[in-house]
C-alpha cells in the first residue's frame, strides 16, 4: 500500500462494460466499497465494479480526482460539487446516484440526491412525470381517489413549472 | 432541460435512495409524489426523517387558516405514516402551544424516535409534555423556547449525544440532573440562561457552548472537552455576587480540561476568569490548545491581562490567538504597575508554535502595548500579527505605530499589519 512504499499507488477499476480506468488509490478510497477491498488486500489486480457502466464510472472518477485535490475546506468542496453536477442531465444524475450508492460514497450520494430533489421541488405532478419518464399507471378514477386521499397536502400549494 | 421520453429514471431506484431524495424535498412535495404512479403511492409513508418547517409554507393573510392547514397537514401525515420515525423536527413560527403538538409528541415517542427538534413561534411558551422524557432512545434533542420540567422519576437519556436548549425554562437543579443523566453526552449548548449557577458533569462531553447570565460555572467532570465557547452577560446583581466571590473561577472552569483544543470567550468571560485567580498559575498544561479567542478583554484591569498570559503560557502548542479589547476602556490611565512586565513575566517563556495573532479594538493603553511587545519578543515563529485600533481611538494611533516599530521582534519573517480604517 501507498503508506508502506511512499509512492502513490494506482488502482485499475473495471466497469461492467469492460472499460478499464486508472485512478490514484488516495482518490479511489473515497468509495468505502473500494477502500474495503484495498484494506482486505483484494485490490492487487483489476477491481471489477459490476454495477457501474463505463460512462458513469468515468464521471465518478472525474469527481473523485477533483474532490480529493481540494484540501479540507468544506466550502470549496461544496462549490466543486455544485459545479460538477450543474451540467448533468437527469439520466446521468440517476445513473450517478446508483453508482454512488453502490460505491458507498456518502458525499456524492448526498449531493446527487439533493440535486434531484432540487429539480423536483415545487413542480407539478405532470411535470415530474414528463421529466423523469414516469408512466402514470393510475386510471383516472384511481388518480382522483389518491388526490382526494392526499387533499391535505395540496392545500394552498402553487407549483412552479417554469423550466 | 430537454424533455425526457425514454426509460423511467427514478421509479426503479432502491427504496433507500428514493428515501434519501424524498428526505431532501420539502415534506409536502414528498407526500405529493404519491400521485405520480402506483409505485409511488406509499413511498413517502416510509420516510424515517420527518422535517416540518416553514420552507414550503404558503403566504396566507389569515394566520388562523394557515395554522389550521399546518396542524391538519402534520396530523394527517402522522396518521398515514408507516413504520419507525427516527427524526422528528418541527420548526414553525406559526404554531404555539397546542394540544395537537402534545399528541404528535406522544405519537412519535412510541416510534423509536432518535432525533427530536422543536422550535415553535413566540407568544405563549410551549410546555414540553412528559412524553418527551419517554423517548428513551434519543441521541439528539434540540429545544427552543419552551418550558421543560423533567418528571421526578426521569432516569435520563442513556443514548443522548447532542443536547441543545435555547431559551428553555428549566429549574437549575433539573438542568444539572438532566446533563449528568446523559452518560454519552458529547455536545451541549445552553443559551439564554439567566442567573444560573451551573455545574457540568459530563464525562464524555467534547463540545460546550454556553451563553447567558451565569453566576457561577463549574466544569466538574468533563475531562474530554475539546472546544469551549462561553458568552457571559453581567447584571448588577451578578457583578455584586462576583465581588463577594472568593473561589478561583479559573480553576473551576478550566482546571480539568487537559484535552482542550479551542477556547472562545465572549463579553465578560475573561473578567469572570480573573476573579479569585490569586496564584496566576494553572493547575494543568493545555497541550492540545491551539486556538484561543477572547473578546472584550479589558487591558485596564491587570487581573484580566494576567488571565490572558496565564492561558497562553500554559498552552505550549498554541497556533492562533485572537483578542478584542474592551470598548469602554478609559484609555487615559497611567500605567501604575508597568514594571510588573519586567519583574513578574521575565521568566523564560517562548511561544514556539504561535503563528498568527489578531488584535482588534486596540485602545493602546499601557498594558496593552506591553502585551504586544511581550508577544513580539517571545514568538519566534510568528507569521502575522494584525492590529486594528478601536473605532473611537483616533489621536493615539500614531503613538501606537511609533511604539510598534520600536518593539523588537523574535520572528524575522513576521509581518505586522496595522489595519487603519478611516474614521
Amino acid at each position: 500500500m501507498a503508506a508502506e512504499t511512499g509512492t502513490p499507488t494506482t488502482l485499475t477499476l473495471k466497469s461492467n462494460d469492460d472499460e478499464l480506468f486508472s485512478v490514484a488509490e488516495s482518490a479511489a478510497i473515497l468509495s468505502v466499497t473500494i477502500r474495503n477491498m484495498v484494506e482486505d488486500g483484494c485490490a492487487g489486480g483489476v477491481i471489477p465494479l459490476d454495477n457501474v457502466d463505463g460512462k458513469t464510472l468515468a464521471s465518478v472518477i472525474t469527481y473523485m480526482n477533483g474532490i480529493s485535490a481540494i484540501p479540507a475546506d468544506e466550502e470549496k468542496k461544496k462549490s466543486y460539487r455544485d459545479k460538477f453536477l450543474s451540467d448533468k442531465d437527469f439520466e446521468t444524475l440517476a445513473d450517478m446516484v446508483l453508482a454512488a450508492n453502490y460505491l458507498n460514497m456518502s458525499c456524492l450520494m448526498d449531493a446527487v440526491s439533493a440535486k434531484i430533489a432540487q429539480v423536483m421541488e415545487k413542480k407539478s405532478v405532470g411535470w415530474v412525470r414528463r421529466k423523469f419518464g414516469i408512466e402514470n399507471d393510475y386510471t383516472p378514477e384511481e388518480e382522483a381517489a389518491v388526490k382526494e386521499e392526499h387533499k391535505w397536502t395540496f392545500e394552498g400549494v402553487e407549483t412552479d413549472d417554469d423550466n | 432541460m430537454e424533455e425526457h421520453t425514454g426509460r423511467d429514471l427514478i421509479s426503479e431506484l432502491p427504496q433507500g435512495i428514493i428515501e434519501t431524495i424524498l428526505t431532501k424535498l420539502p415534506i409536502g412535495d414528498a407526500v405529493r409524489t404519491s400521485v405520480l404512479s402506483t409505485r409511488w403511492r406509499n413511498k413517502w409513508a416510509l420516510l424515517t426523517h420527518l422535517v416540518f418547517n416553514d420552507r414550503s409554507a404558503i403566504q396566507f393573510h389569515d394566520i388562523t387558516a394557515l395554522q389550521h392547514i399546518i396542524v391538519n397537514f402534520v396530523t394527517r401525515f402522522l396518521f398515514l405514516h408507516d413504520g419507525p420515525i427516527h427524526k422528528f423536527s418541527l420548526c414553525t413560527s406559526y404554531l404555539q402551544s397546542s394540544p395537537d403538538i402534545d399528541q404528535w409528541l406522544l405519537f412519535i415517542s412510541r416510534k423509536d424516535v432518535k432525533e427530536l427538534i422543536l422550535e415553535l413561534g413566540e407568544g405563549e411558551w410551549f410546555r414540553a409534555p412528559s412524553s418527551v422524557f419517554s423517548c428513551k432512545n434519543l441521541t439528539r434533542l434540540e429545544l427552543v423556547r419552551c418550558e421543560l420540567d423533567p418528571p421526578p422519576n426521569f432516569k435520563g437519556f442513556l443514548f443522548l449525544k447532542y443536547l441543545s436548549l435555547q431559551q428553555v425554562l428549566i429549574p437549575p437543579d433539573d438542568v444539572e440532573r438532566l446533563i449528568s443523566s446523559c452518560p454519552l453526552l458529547e455536545s451541549l449548548t445552553l443559551s439564554y440562561f439567566d442567573s444560573l449557577e451551573l455545574t457540568v458533569r459530563a464525562p464524555n462531553l467534547k463540545y460546550l457552548i454556553l451563553e447567558g447570565e451565569f453566576k457561577d460555572l463549574c466544569l466538574a467532570n468533563t475531562p474530554l472537552l475539546v472546544a469551549i465557547s462561553v458568552a457571559m452577560y453581567m447584571t448588577d446583581d451578578i457583578a455584586e455576587h462576583f465581588e463577594q466571590s472568593s473561589s478561583c473561577n479559573f480553576d473551576k472552569l478550566l482546571g480539568g480540561v487537559p484535552n482542550l483544543e479551542r477556547l472562545i470567550g465572549h463579553i465578560y468571560f475573561t473578567k469572570y476568569l480573573s476573579i479569585g485567580n490569586g496564584r496566576g498559575r494553572s493547575r494543568i498544561t493545555y497541550n492540545q490548545l491551539k486556538f484561543i479567542e477572547l473578546y472584550q478583554v479589558s487591558f485596564d484591569d491587570m487581573k484580566e491581562v494576567l488571565v490572558v498570559l496565564q492561558l497562553i503560557m500554559h498552552s505550549p502548542n498554541l497556533k492562533a490567538l485572537q483578542i478584542s479589547g474592551s470598548s469602554n476602556t478609559s484609555g487615559t490611565m497611567r500605567s501604575p504597575d508597568s514594571e510588573i512586565w519586567d519583574e513578574k513575566f521575565s521568566i523564560d517563556c517562548t511561544f514556539h508554535k504561535l503563528k498568527t495573532v489578531k488584535l482588534t479594538d486596540v485602545s493602546g493603553v499601557p498594558h496593552e502595548m506591553k502585551f504586544i511587545k511581550y508577544l513580539l519578543e517571545r514568538t519566534p515563529g510568528l507569521e502575522e500579527m494584525s492590529i486594528t485600533p478601536g473605532l473611537y481611538v483616533t489621536d493615539k494611533r500614531l503613538n501606537m505605530l511609533i511604539d510598534l516599530v520600536s518593539f523588537r521582534r523574535a520572528s524575522p519573517q513576521a509581518s505586522i499589519v496595522f489595519i487603519h480604517e478611516p474614521v
